[in-house]
């Protein structure tokens, strides 16, 4: 009896699987770089202020020409506390007048301000409360494969494009924005 | 013996009141996360973004839930064989080694169409009954599809490994609870550790675990790289071959 007769068909069935998983990853990676590209080139900062009649706060006119780094965040959030320390970090190393950081929360000031010191938050970002309708702009940016997710961190160069926008707590992008802004100081001190 | 002869074999052994008990839990299942999720939206004025994220975890779970049901499904079925001797019957009756494993692989692939059918008609009829049919459309996409069925047949595949190599259904049952258990605390251990010692923090070991690779590879919302899918097609050919090699060659008893 021949042995092993069987082994082609699995041997089949085993690679179009895998054939299907490479076609449904490739698929998602094009949509995620073309989402991430299409995104990329727009110039939020723009959008946000004429969206928002430049009556905003927190995002308006006065940014423009300027690095921006965003955070949304809120105190019930774990991952968003996680990250603040990281996050003070980045304000105490970068900014200056042509970095600002912006700090943004949907919930009442009161009350995130007692929830603040009852936890012995700081937060060194220039915090912004009650921001529904800026933060909803800011989501509406989000790619198809992107959740809802909080923290969100973005940093818009100085044409007001998004240089990254990414969702929970990620060391990683966070070395990565860091790197990105010892670059942006590095290329301003040599221009003066 | 022919495919077709294989098949019809196996679907005669089908209807049995365990069968009809997970293949009926899984229907209720699916229709009761359905029926939840477009009840939410439907009582409130939610955004279409919203739509979309609960969407996507309601068909998550609908293929985690049925890819358990379909891993207990599997483990009952071939650990019944061994239990009740009826392996050893087919085989004097004329049935080879590779025959009864290809036809326990068409119980698994029918088990998996059934829960992928099932789970795209619930919510194909939540949508309906909704009015959010264009949301669905955007949600249930080729990618989609591809996904869910993977997810189901990998667990299938999964199952088969467990019940050919151990026999016993308590065995493998157990092995497939505490194995998934096992590998998030292994990634917990290296998030909380690892990650706050700064240990090459891009290193994610639930690439590597048999498990939990395949999530990564298809839940990812991140450029999934070539390697993890490399990854997963080796534990795939591992699932479908070592039972197949083990099985010709181990002792039929269990």
């Amino acid at each position: 009896m021949k042995r092993f007769k069987r082994l082609p068909f699995l041997l089949i069935v085993a690679f179009v699987a895998i054939g299907l998983i490479v076609l449904s990853v490739s698929l998602s990676n094009t949509v995620i770089k073309k989402g991430q590209a299409e995104r990329a080139q727009k110039n939020i900062l723009q959008e946000i202020i004429e969206a928002t009649n430049n009556e905003n706060p927190a995002i308006n006119d006065s940014l423009k020409d300027k690095v921006v780094v965003i955070n949304v965040w809120a105190t019930w959030c774990k991952p968003c506390l996680q990250e603040i320390p990281e996050l003070n970090e980045l304000v105490k190393e970068y900014k200056s007048d042509e970095i600002v950081f912006i700090a943004l929360n949907r919930e009442n000031e009161e009350e995130e301000r007692e929830k603040m010191e009852e936890k012995g938050i700081e937060f060194d970002y220039e915090l912004y409360f009650n921001q529904d309708e800026l933060i909803d702009l800011l989501y509406s940016y989000k790619l198809k494969n992107e959740s809802n997710a909080i923290p969100l961190n973005i940093v818009l160069n100085k044409s007001g494009q998004p240089d990254f926008y990414y969702m929970g707590n990620q060391p990683d992008k966070l070395k990565e924005v860091k790197i990105h802004l010892s670059k942006l100081r590095t290329t301003t001190f040599r221009i003066l | 013996m022919n495919i077709k002869r294989i098949i019809s074999i196996e679907l005669l052994k089908l209807p049995v009141m365990s069968n009809y008990i997970i293949l009926g839990i899984l229907l209720l299942l699916d229709f009761a996360f359905s029926f939840l999720f477009f009840y939410q939206f439907s009582s409130s004025a939610s955004e279409s973004d919203s739509f979309m994220d609960v969407g996507r975890q309601i068909l998550n779970t609908q293929a985690s839930f049925g890819g358990m049901l379909i891993c207990i499904f599997i483990i009952l079925n071939v650990g019944g064989e061994y239990k009740n001797g009826t392996l050893s019957k087919n085989l004097i009756d004329g049935f080879s080694r590779e025959d009864f494993y290809v036809g326990k692989f068409f119980v698994m692939l029918f088990c998996v169409l059934f829960a992928l059918i099932v789970g795209v008609v619930s919510l194909t009829i939540g949508s309906l009954a909704l009015g959010k049919w264009n949301d669905f459309l955007h949600l249930m996409d080729v990618t989609f599809v591809i996904n869910f069925f993977i997810q189901l047949f990998y667990n299938g595949i999964f199952a088969l490994f467990l019940i050919f190599l151990f026999k016993k259904v308590a065995i493998s049952l157990v092995l497939y609870f505490v194995w998934g258990v096992f590998e998030n605390i292994l990634t917990g251990i290296q998030y909380v550790y690892f990650k706050t010692q700064e240990i090459d923090s891009t290193f994610r070991l639930d690439e590597y675990l048999p498990r939990s690779s395949i999530e990564v590879v298809l839940n990812s919302t991140e450029y999934i790289h070539p390697s993890s899918i490399v990854i997963t097609g080796l534990y795939i050919l591992l699932f479908l071959l070592i039972p197949y090699f083990s099985f010709l060659k181990s002792d039929i008893k269990s």
